[in-house]
């Protein structure tokens, strides 16, 4: 057992002071800190210059990157200050942030239970109270999935609104840089700062909005089909979302069912294509031009260096995209990923998407042995990856102490307006600070 | 025996764009990795950020291969390990090329060929490996840089006509601002496939690489052609290979043998969003037109060839005024002009001026200065002298007097009386060769129809 919540794999050299005391971080904080400056955590596959970056993963222990992410730059030009880099599912592949090369961060309402993940160091730096608001990167749930283990708001932002630059690539055309953070005010803030087009990530843009912060009651919600909704979840979440639905019902807000099918169906699609782009992304990783010094042959060195779903999700993608087999899985997840997308954005013009965030409260550490049941603790949060749409974790209620949420998701480029609709929804969580 | 060779062409363009095809570094020569970024590096992180004038230029190209162009062009990764690669995967294309279904008409020994042109894509260049010694070293300056792929179908009989295919293309890139085409450098390479067909007996594809010129390419051709033959003929059986052309040895050695295909596991890059392709509306001739223009006007293949070739010479050949004649025009070109050209190349299609080169020629034409004598001018010309100053110069030593041409025709009539007994019996051709030794013994001042007039007159004064 672990005697500290492992947050962090490293802090900026400002704070050596909390290297040396890792129960002490919030003191020496304290300390360092301007008056004016913010503090921030940053989640280890994002690159900064004066902290490693990692990635969880042995194959970049210590690796220093000789630039820094976008969204790194965007924030310090606001006197956000980075405090450390948070540790993480190793290459953000896993929904628990076991699989780290450093070991597995503690969930700070229980340590002997997993922070949720990938972004798992991220989600609990926050809900720990060490930052008010971190980063984290979100591909099939990365940053909702923790939040909702941890108890904290976690916002995905629309593909493309964000910069990548800078952000070590899972599944590119999943991948976003996400926020997590106690407050939805505080998230549209760090949204604010760090969304708009960037010259080094030729899939960013600018949206034209002049919406402001502020509680929004939505009109119409899909939900998805109760009886079905039983099965897949837990009683007590079950329970909570059947009285939110009475709730909003009252409210004369147009509840329409949907069937489960489109969360079903999201999860293989979801899978193929991330193990698809995994395969190639992580091709780079040969052990010649970074990472720690070796005299490998690269597949000597990458078999060595790289865990077991990391490996896994590399071989399955070389699968997945091989002759033969290429037509019927990942070309195939593709055109149904269209389908998924165009539903979902339809959907959206009217209305949110309202579901649990997670199956469950956080589980034990060490307790899940077998993938699949991790990849289904993704049931919910992949179908708006695929469409690539905005999604928000809220924290809605605790189970035994420990913290789960729900989940809105809107339409592309209807972020501003979703944080806000998020905001009227917050006012039926049963959460209490 | 029923030969059938088939050969076609794999030809990596380096396009001429100031930067990199994904980041903003400079492609320009430079001291190892010195243009480099996180980009080139494939750095954890770094992002391919497209350089539309690229796929402007790609679009370009096209249009001159009379392709089909795709509006939507996707960039695609190929997958595959080498130290070469930062990536682990090269960005290129695959369903969706810039252009396909072209077609290239050429000259090969004065015969119209036509070549199909199945696809041309764009892809970054590699890194350079380079082995000295122990050690391998990369250099990433190369990595990066746009990369024009274009390939044919196996439409080559034979290597002479991959070998003007070659010169003809790429004398029209380098006209299209599309490639310098310098073969030494390595902005144009050239991949050819061979197989032959004897007696209906077809042979395996082998790919050769390495080659630095298109002469080179030519000669592997040809020796792999050879080569390929005896092994049919032997009844061995030619294995599908790659193999490299050595200059030293002057044959193609095996490089490697290909036990399957490869997959690269192609699909198209997350990290680029579909590529709006920009209809190019560059015009030019190719030198195939300009071969047919020239020939026309009576000029030889031979000297229509080698002016079409470089299009500042047919630039300088065009912007002559219609009544020159042509085929003396071309001769002046192909001859002293060029190997003046070939000196100063900076002034080639400039210097000497067209008016002062129209003049001249009239001159010559008119009988007024003999073609040595032009050719002595021509220096001064081009110097900056003024032609009719020049021309006047020489006054009356330009030709020679009457007097002097009648005793020179004498001379040579006396001198020769076996050529002048043929003369005599029929055989008027032979005239030329007597006039020719006029021209060569006074050095070209002879004016050739008086000298002509003047022996006929003596020969028959005998």
């Amino acid at each position: 057992m672990l005697g500290y919540p492992n947050d962090f794999i490293s802090f900026s050299k400002s704070l050596s002071l909390a290297r040396q005391d890792k129960n002490n971080i919030f003191i020496s904080l304290v300390c360092e800190a301007k008056d004016s400056s913010v503090p921030f955590a940053v989640k280890d596959n994002i690159c900064t210059l004066t902290t490693p970056t990692t990635c969880a993963s042995r194959i970049l222990d210590g690796y220093i990157s000789p630039y820094e992410a976008t969204v790194l730059t965007k924030l310090k030009k606001h006197d956000c200050f980075e405090v450390g880099k948070t540790n993480l599912d190793e290459f953000a592949m896993g929904t628990s942030s076991e699989t780290s090369f450093y070991g597995p961060s503690l969930n700070p309402w229980d340590p002997t239970k997993v922070c949720g993940g990938s972004s798992g160091g991220s989600a609990a730096s926050v809900a720990a109270g060490i930052v008010p608001f971190a980063l984290g990167s979100d591909t099939g749930g990365s940053v909702r999935h923790p939040a909702s283990f941890c108890g904290v708001f976690g916002f995905r932002p629309t593909w493309g609104r964000v910069s990548r630059y800078g952000l070590i690539s899972m599944a590119s055309s999943m991948d976003v840089i996400g926020i997590f953070s106690k407050t939805l005010n505080e998230v549209r803030w760090v949204f604010d700062v760090i969304k708009g087009f960037d010259r080094n990530d030729s899939t960013s843009y600018d949206v034209k909005e002049n919406i402001t912060f502020g509680s929004k009651k939505p009109k119409k919600v899909f939900v998805p089909k109760l009886k079905d909704l039983a099965k897949i979840v837990e009683l007590y979440i079950f329970e909570d979302f059947e009285i939110l639905i009475k709730d909003l019902a009252k409210e004369n807000i147009d509840i329409q069912e949907i069937e489960c099918d489109i969360f079903e169906n999201s999860l293989p699609v979801y899978y193929l294509i991330c193990y698809a782009e995994v395969s190639s992304n992580l091709s780079r990783f040969d052990g010649i031009r970074f990472g720690p010094k070796n005299n490998h042959h690269a597949d000597v060195w990458r078999k060595d260096s790289l865990g077991e779903e990391v490996r896994r999700r590399i071989l399955m993608g070389c699968h997945v995209l091989s002759e033969g087999h290429k037509e019927g899985l990942y070309e195939k997840a593709v055109h149904l990923r269209k389908h998924l997308s165009s539903t979902l954005n339809d959907w959206s013009k009217d209305g949110l998407l309202l579901t649990p965030t997670t199956p469950s409260v956080a589980f034990g550490i060490n307790s899940k042995k077998d993938p699949i049941s991790m990849y289904r603790q993704d049931f919910f949060t992949t179908a708006p990856s695929l469409a690539g749409v905005p999604a928000i974790n809220i924290p809605w209620n605790k189970y035994k102490g420990l913290p789960y949420g729900f989940q809105v998701s809107s339409g592309v480029d209807m972020d501003e307006n979703l944080i806000n609709e998020a905001l009227w929804i917050n006012n039926f969580s049963k959460w209490t600070r | 025996m029923n030969l059938n060779p088939m050969i076609g062409l794999e030809i990596h363009v380096q396009l001429m764009s100031q930067t990199k095809m994904y980041c903003r570094c400079s492609c320009s020569y430079s001291d190892p990795n010195t243009n480099c970024c996180p980009v080139c590096y494939g750095l954890p992180g770094a992002l391919p950020v497209p350089n539309k004038y690229v796929f402007d230029l790609a679009s370009r190209c096209a249009h001159l291969l009379k392709c089909s162009l795709n509006e939507f062009s996707v960039a695609e990764r190929k997958n595959y390990f080498y130290p070469d690669l930062p990536k682990g995967y090269q960005i290129s294309q695959f369903l969706k090329p810039i252009g396909e279904n072209g077609e290239w008409f050429f000259f090969s020994e004065g015969v119209e060929c036509k070549a199909r042109i199945r696809r041309i894509q764009v892809e970054e260049d590699t890194a350079q490996l380079i082995v000295k010694g122990q050690d391998s070293l990369l250099d990433f300056n190369r990595s990066g840089i746009p990369l024009l792929e274009i390939v044919t179908e196996p439409d080559f009989k034979n290597s002479r006509e991959a070998g003007e295919f070659l010169r003809s293309l790429r004398s029209s890139l380098i006209e299209c601002e599309i490639s310098t085409g310098k073969m030494e450098t390595g902005a144009m390479r050239c991949e050819p496939n061979v197989s032959v067909s004897v007696d209906g007996r077809v042979s395996n594809k082998v790919e050769i690489k390495n080659l630095g010129s298109i002469s080179g390419v030519e000669k592997a051709i040809k020796w792999e052609i050879a080569c390929q033959v005896k092994q049919v003929e032997d009844g061995e059986v030619v294995n599908s290979v790659t193999k490299g052309w050595d200059e030293s040895s002057q044959k193609c050695i095996l490089q490697r043998v290909k036990e399957s295909a490869s997959d690269y596991r192609y699909f198209p890059d997350p990290d680029l969003s579909m590529i709006k392709t920009r209809k190019s509306s560059f015009d030019v001739l190719t030198p195939y037109q300009k071969v047919k223009i020239m020939m026309d006007k009576g000029v030889s293949f031979q000297m229509a060839r080698t002016i079409s070739l470089n299009h500042k010479v047919f630039n300088y050949y065009q912007s002559f005024p219609k009544g020159i004649n042509n085929k003396e025009l071309a001769a002046w070109i192909t001859g002293p002009l060029s190997s003046f050209w070939k000196n100063d190349s900076s002034v080639l299609g400039i210097s000497p001026k067209v008016k002062d080169m129209t003049e001249l020629i009239c001159y010559v034409e008119s009988g007024k200065v003999t073609r040595a004598i032009a050719k002595e001018i021509l220096p001064k010309l081009i110097k900056g002298s003024d032609i009719d100053s020049l021309i006047n110069a020489l006054g009356d030593s330009n030709y020679l007097s009457d007097q002097d041409l009648s005793v020179l025709a004498e001379d040579i009539v006396r001198q020769n009386p076996g050529i002048v007994e043929k003369y005599l019996n029929g055989k008027t051709a032979v005239i030329k060769s007597l006039v020719g030794m006029g021209m060569r013994k006074s050095k070209g001042r002879a004016h050739p129809e008086l000298l002509k007039l003047e022996i006929e007159k003596n020969i028959k004064l005998t």
